[in-house]
């Protein structure tokens, strides 16, 4: 040929062509289906994440309160929710000049309609203890609480208030918020009133004491439970009126806050440090370039929260991954200044910001963490086909990571609330058919837990629990050596060995991990051949994972139609495919083709039929 | 989701599809593979779309996690066969396989701009937008890579040529 760069690019062009030619049935009704199926953790739950008060945080606020009663013996309480009009002289306050955006009494503001799925919120949708005996629990019209560490729970609250997010100051003051109202209580939960919601409305708030907080407010939900371009407000009055706080970073999606002068807010893929109540915001950390860099991505969906006046802790929530995974990668600062990597989403983030090198979080999709203090916090994470939440304990600022514990009776975390790093609670769906929401304890680190409440009570919903994972193995045919040996290639150069059901008890299902592995609509159709636990190797480094060898004979003109027992016959061209699914997290660890020449040596397929 | 979201993802949708099952095809060699990278960002792609919407580029963004999914899949099967017997769905050309084949031995980088530039048409401009890199380093990266791949590519046409002639 006289021009080959021409040809090469001609047949580059063609190759593209093809595949253009032959995409596949996926329409946009597809992918939306698949991204709900995707975004369902997530959509109903508009989670936020709350931290139980440190000591020294306590003794703070009731210093506040005890100076608010005084103030408010002296000054007539009627004056203080029409602060700024000049009843209250506080010069040195900053927030004065600020502009007003609501206060109470105005009309109440109508949420901004919520992302895909309406309807009321998850039964419960966030915990929160001051104490380790008291706290709270929110959901969709109700509002639980305990003085007695769980064993018991009152119902304080059953109204139309959808609730998602608690937050107590001391053992009586506390807020609760709802898609459309905004509650407080000055009793412990006795007596819970509107205060009227502000517009634009209240995504989170975080008080310090009984009169100031902080909230975001404003932006359109996303796929991380928070809010894109939201903005800081922040109240002196208990929430009555509400200032716009102009001197913070714009599209702030998560706030925490340790004192009123010491706090944290992050945007997208960033974190912002104040220690003087918002006068001043620093940029203290952003995240390493995820690699390629794309100059318009705004950052990953940052949830900071604080760990003492100094210390934070941030969950980045990332774009870009493969089937069953969510990349995610927490970081942890003791000072505000020096940052470092505590744990990441084990199969896809390593891809995505190669720099980082972190130990394998817990679970292939994030879920809620609960900061102690600078040393401890407790990550909960989500494994969608598995039926038991793991969680890692971090302690020594991240530095040290306990190995995964799972919460029993906890399939889909939505909340958590650690008072220490042996004694927190987790809430969150428990799977299975009929899921109910559920309240797990535990004061063992996340050893063992005990079923507090259940929205289905008092029939426990439970899961598909390790004792089920065996009786639930033989539904699909057994995977046999034979079928293995083409593996070899995918697996490292060598043969993955086959390990009986009953050797890892903490393995998923087998139909979790065909779920896992036939997540798209290209199998639409397709066969399960067999499946069946192997020790295999993947990645960098060729770790070892107990996982699911699922072989599928995808639809198609190939396919064959008799798998045995006995040789197939020679004019059976058979290809199939083989996805690993990692048997404790359900993520997806490679997938290959599974081809035999039509003359080839033939594997004997045999008990499959 | 208002319905002009909805809209213009359809549009983008249609628009874009078969160019990411083309250019998946040309990073991994295999259809079903493609197919999926495919399905992948488009699903990502509206899980994000408030968002995406707003880029000069949609597009690009979609190109860009199904490069990463390739080479992610490229990474965790390592050295396995990926472009081996291939007998799925139609059956590939000996063309194709070759092509494939041929690809197959670049690095990452070198076979996205040549797949970039002369598979999809960007300019090498655009390729350099898209990998973030200078244009100079994707012009080096466009004639290593052909310089690998010219003589791979002819010695497969020999080949084809003797098969032929074998069989007739």
């Amino acid at each position: 040929m006289n021009d080959p760069e021409g040809a090469l690019a001609q047949a580059l062009r063609e190759l593209v062509a093809s595949g253009a030619a032959e995409r596949g049935e996926f329409s946009p009704a597809d992918a939306r289906k698949a991204a709900r199926r995707r975004l369902a953790p997530f959509s109903d739950r508009r989670r936020r994440y709350r931290r139980p008060r440190s000591p020294a945080v306590r003794v703070g606020s009731v210093l506040v309160v005890a100076a608010l009663i005084v103030a408010v013996f002296v000054a007539p309480w009627p004056d203080l929710h029409l602060f700024g009009a000049g009843s209250v002289p506080r010069a040195a306050d900053p927030y004065v000049a600020m502009p007003v955006v609501a206060e109470s009494g105005s009309p109440t503001c109508r949420p901004v309609s919520s992302a895909t799925d309406g309807g009321a919120g998850p039964a419960l949708s966030d915990v929160q203890f001051v104490s380790r005996e008291r706290g709270w629990v929110v959901g969709a019209g109700r509002i639980l609480a305990t003085t007695d560490a769980g064993r018991s729970w009152q119902v304080q609250y059953r109204g139309p208030a959808d609730l998602i997010e608690v937050d107590f100051v001391d053992s009586d003051h506390g807020f609760a918020v709802g898609t459309d109202q905004l509650l407080a209580t000055e009793d412990g939960g006795g007596r819970w009133s509107e205060l009227g919601e502000p517009c634009p409305t209240i995504r989170a708030v975080d008080f310090t004491s009984s009169s100031s907080g902080f909230a975001v407010a404003s932006g359109t939900p996303n796929e991380g439970g928070t809010y894109e371009g939201g903005e800081l407000l922040v109240t002196i009055d208990g929430g009555r009126q509400w200032r716009r706080d102009t001197r913070a970073p714009t599209g702030v999606q998560s706030l925490s806050f340790a004192t009123r002068q010491a706090g944290w807010v992050a945007t997208p893929g960033r974190v912002w440090h104040t220690t003087d109540g918002g006068l001043h915001w620093r940029l203290s950390f952003t995240e390493p370039a995820s690699h390629p860099t794309v100059s318009s991505y705004p950052g990953d969906t940052a949830l900071v929260e604080c760990g003492g006046a100094q210390g934070a802790w941030v969950l980045f929530l990332g774009a870009g991954a493969a089937t069953g995974h969510f990349p995610y990668v927490a970081f942890a600062t003791r000072d505000g200044h020096d940052w470092h990597s505590v744990l990441e989403e084990s199969f896809t983030e390593q891809g995505v910001m190669p720099e980082v090198h972190a130990p394998d979080g817990p679970g292939t999709y994030p879920g809620p963490f609960s900061a102690v203090s600078s040393d401890t916090a407790v990550f909960v994470g989500f494994n969608p086909p598995a039926p038991l939440a793991p969680m890692d304990v971090a302690t020594d600022n991240g530095m040290k990571l306990s190995s995964h514990r799972y919460v029993t009776g906890i399939w889909d975390p939505v909340g958590t609330s650690f008072v220490s790093a042996d004694r927190g609670w987790v809430i969150g769906l428990t799977g299975g058919s009929g899921s109910a929401s559920a309240i797990e304890m535990t004061a063992d680190g996340g050893r063992t837990w005990t079923l507090q409440w259940s929205s289905s009570a008092p029939r426990r919903t439970a899961p598909a629990t390790q004792k089920t994972v065996a009786a639930d193995a033989p539904s699909y045919p057994a995977l046999t050596r034979a079928m293995v040996q083409p593996l070899q290639a995918q697996n490292d150069g060598e043969v993955p060995v086959l390990v009986p059901h009953s050797s890892d008890r903490e393995a998923i299902p087998a139909r979790r991990a065909v779920e896992a592995a036939t997540t798209y609509p290209v199998w639409k159709g397709a066969r399960v051949v067999a499946t069946g636990l192997a020790r295999v190797r993947t990645g960098v480094g060729g770790a070892t994972h107990t996982a699911w060898l699922v072989l599928i004979d995808p639809p198609g003109p190939h396919t064959c139609t008799s798998y045995g027992p006995g040789p197939l016959p020679a004019s059976c061209h058979l290809n199939l495919y083989v996805v690993a699914v990692d048997a404790r997290s359900g993520g997806v660890l490679w997938s290959g083709d599974l081809a035999f020449a039509p003359l080839g040596p033939l594997p004997v397929f045999t008990g499959a039929g | 989701m208002s319905g002009s979201g909805r809209t213009d993802f359809d549009e983008f949708f249609a628009e874009t599809h078969p160019s990411l099952v083309g250019l998946g095809l040309a990073l991994t060699g295999d259809l079903q593979v493609a197919q999926e990278l495919a399905q992948e960002a488009l699903t990502r792609a509206w899980v994000h779309w408030r968002r995406i919407r707003t880029y000069d580029q949609p597009s690009a963004w979609a190109r860009r996690v199904v490069r990463n999914l390739a080479a992610d899949r490229a990474k965790h099967l390592r050295r396995a066969p990926l472009l081996a017997p291939l007998a799925n769905v139609p059956a590939p050309t000996p063309d194709r396989l070759a092509l494939t084949a041929a690809l197959s031995v670049l690095p990452r980088q070198q076979r996205e701009a040549l797949v970039l530039h002369d598979g999809i048409g960007l300019s090498v401009a655009e390729v350099a937008e898209e990998l973030g890199v200078p244009e100079g380093t994707v012009r080096s990266w466009l004639s290593r890579a052909r310089a690998v791949l010219i003589p791979i590519l002819s010695t497969g046409d020999d080949t084809k040529e003797v098969g032929c002639r074998e069989r007739s």
